[in-house]
C-alpha cells in the first residue's frame, strides 16, 4: 500500500515534466514507461540522497527514449514540429487576412514562414535554401507564429 | 490500461533487494581483483627485475596513473549504476584525465626507445589478468540501474584492462616506451572502446 502511494506521488510529480516535453499522443506511454523505470530502479534509491534528481534522471531518460523511437518510426523530424504548432495558426492560411498579417512580420520571418507553412517546404529544405540551421529555422518559425497569433488576436480574428 | 490500474499492477510485482553502497561494492570487487592478480602471478611468474617499476621515475608515474585509472574508472562505473549520478560531470573528468595523462606520458617518452617489438604475449597477458575482473565488474554493475550504459561499459573495460596493464608491468620484460604505447596502452584504449559497445548489449535498459 505504501509503495502504491509512493508510485502515485511520483506520478503526480512527473506528469508536468512529461507534458512540458512531449506532445499529447506520446505522454501516456511515457508516463507508464517512467513508472516502470522507477519500479525497476527502486532498489537503487538512496533515501539519504536527493530523490528528485533520481526521479528526474529516469523521467528524462524515458522522454529521450520516447522521442528517439518517435523519430525512428516516423523518420521525419518535421512532423513532430508541425504537429506541435497551434491548430488555429495552421489553418490560418485559408483566411484571406493572412497576407495582410504576413506583411506585418519582418522580411526574414515572412520568407521563412511562407516557405514552411504555405509553400510546404520541409524544415531541412528551408535550412538549405536560407543557409541557416534547422533549429534556427524552427525558432524563427515559432516566433513568427507567436507574432501572427498576437496580431490575429489584436484584429479579433482568433 | 489506465494509470491507476497500472500503478496497482506495478505495486503487486516483486521488487529487487536494495543494493549495497558503491563503496562496499568497490571494495569487494577490489578484493577479488587482488585474488585474480595473485592467481595470475602464480601462473605466469614475476620478472626478476620487477623493482624497476618503482625506481624509474617514468615507470613509477605510469604505475601511479594506472592505479588511478583502475580506482576512478571502477568506482565511477559503480556510482553510475544508480540513476541521478550521471549528472555529475566531474566523474568523466576523474576517469579521462589519468587515461589522457598516461597516453601523453608514453607519447612524450616514445623517442627514448622507439622500437615496439613483438607484444602478442602482452596482449594475451592483459586479457588473462583482466577477463575475470571485467566479468565480475559487469555483474556487479548489472545489479544496479545504469542509464549511461555505453559509458559504463567503457569504464568497466578501461578499469579491468588497466588493472591488467598494471599487473603486466611485473611480468613483461620490455620497458621500452614504444612497446608500452603499442602493446600496453593501445590495447587498453581499444578494449575500452569495445566496452562501450558491450555496455549497451550487456547492461539492461531501466
Amino acid at each position: 500500500m505504501a509503495y502504491q502511494l509512493f508510485l502515485k506521488g511520483i506520478q503526480e510529480k512527473i506528469i508536468p515534466l512529461i507534458r512540458k516535453n512531449l506532445k499529447a499522443s506520446l505522454q501516456d506511454d511515457c508516463l507508464q514507461e517512467s513508472l516502470m523505470g522507477v519500479h525497476r530502479s527502486f532498489h537503487t534509491l538512496n533515501t539519504k540522497k536527493n530523490i528528485k534528481s533520481w526521479v528526474n534522471s529516469i523521467v528524462y531518460y524515458k522522454i529521450k527514449d520516447q522521442l528517439r523511437s518517435f523519430y525512428k518510426n516516423n523518420n521525419n523530424r518535421d512532423a513532430f514540429f508541425e504537429d506541435s504548432l497551434p491548430s488555429e495558426i495552421n489553418n490560418l492560411h485559408d483566411n484571406n487576412a493572412l497576407e495582410g498579417f504576413l506583411k506585418k512580420l519582418n522580411k526574414k520571418e515572412e520568407k521563412i514562414l511562407r516557405m514552411c507553412k504555405i509553400e510546404g517546404y520541409k524544415i531541412s529544405e528551408v535550412a538549405k535554401k536560407t543557409q541557416l540551421s534547422e533549429s534556427n529555422i524552427k525558432l524563427i518559425c515559432f516566433r513568427a507564429i507567436k507574432k501572427l497569433q498576437a496580431i490575429a488576436l489584436q484584429e479579433d480574428f482568433l | 490500461m489506465k494509470n491507476e490500474e497500472f500503478i496497482q499492477k506495478l505495486s503487486q510485482e516483486p521488487r529487487k533487494n536494495k543494493i549495497e553502497s558503491s563503496r562496499k561494492r568497490f571494495f569487494k570487487w577490489f578484493l577479488s581483483l587482488i585474488f585474480c592478480f595473485l592467481a595470475g602471478f602464480s601462473f605466469l611468474g614475476i620478472r626478476e627485475e620487477w623493482r624497476i617499476v618503482f625506481k624509474d621515475p617514468q615507470l613509477l608515474m605510469q604505475n601511479i596513473l594506472l592505479i588511478l585509472i583502475v580506482i576512478s574508472a571502477s568506482f565511477s562505473a559503480l556510482v553510475l549504476s544508480s540513476p541521478g549520478s550521471e549528472r555529475k560531470k566531474s566523474l568523466k573528468f576523474f576517469v579521462l584525465t589519468p587515461v589522457f595523462l598516461w597516453g601523453v606520458l608514453l607519447l612524450f617518452s616514445f623517442h627514448q626507445s622507439p622500437i615496439a617489438g613483438n607484444g602478442y604475449g602482452c596482449l594475451q597477458d592483459i586479457l588473462l589478468f583482466s577477463t575475470i575482473p571485467a566479468i565480475l565488474l559487469f555483474l556487479v554493475v548489472k545489479k544496479g540501474a545504469t542509464i549511461l550504459r555505453s559509458f559504463s561499459g567503457f569504464l568497466i573495460l578501461i578499469a579491468s584492462t588497466s588493472a591488467g596493464a598494471w599487473a603486466l608491468q611485473f611480468t613483461c620484460h620490455n620497458d621500452g616506451f614504444a612497446h608500452l604505447l603499442v602493446w600496453h596502452f593501445i590495447p587498453v584504449a581499444t578494449l575500452g572502446a569495445l566496452g562501450s559497445f558491450l555496455g549497451k548489449k550487456i547492461l539492461r535498459k531501466i
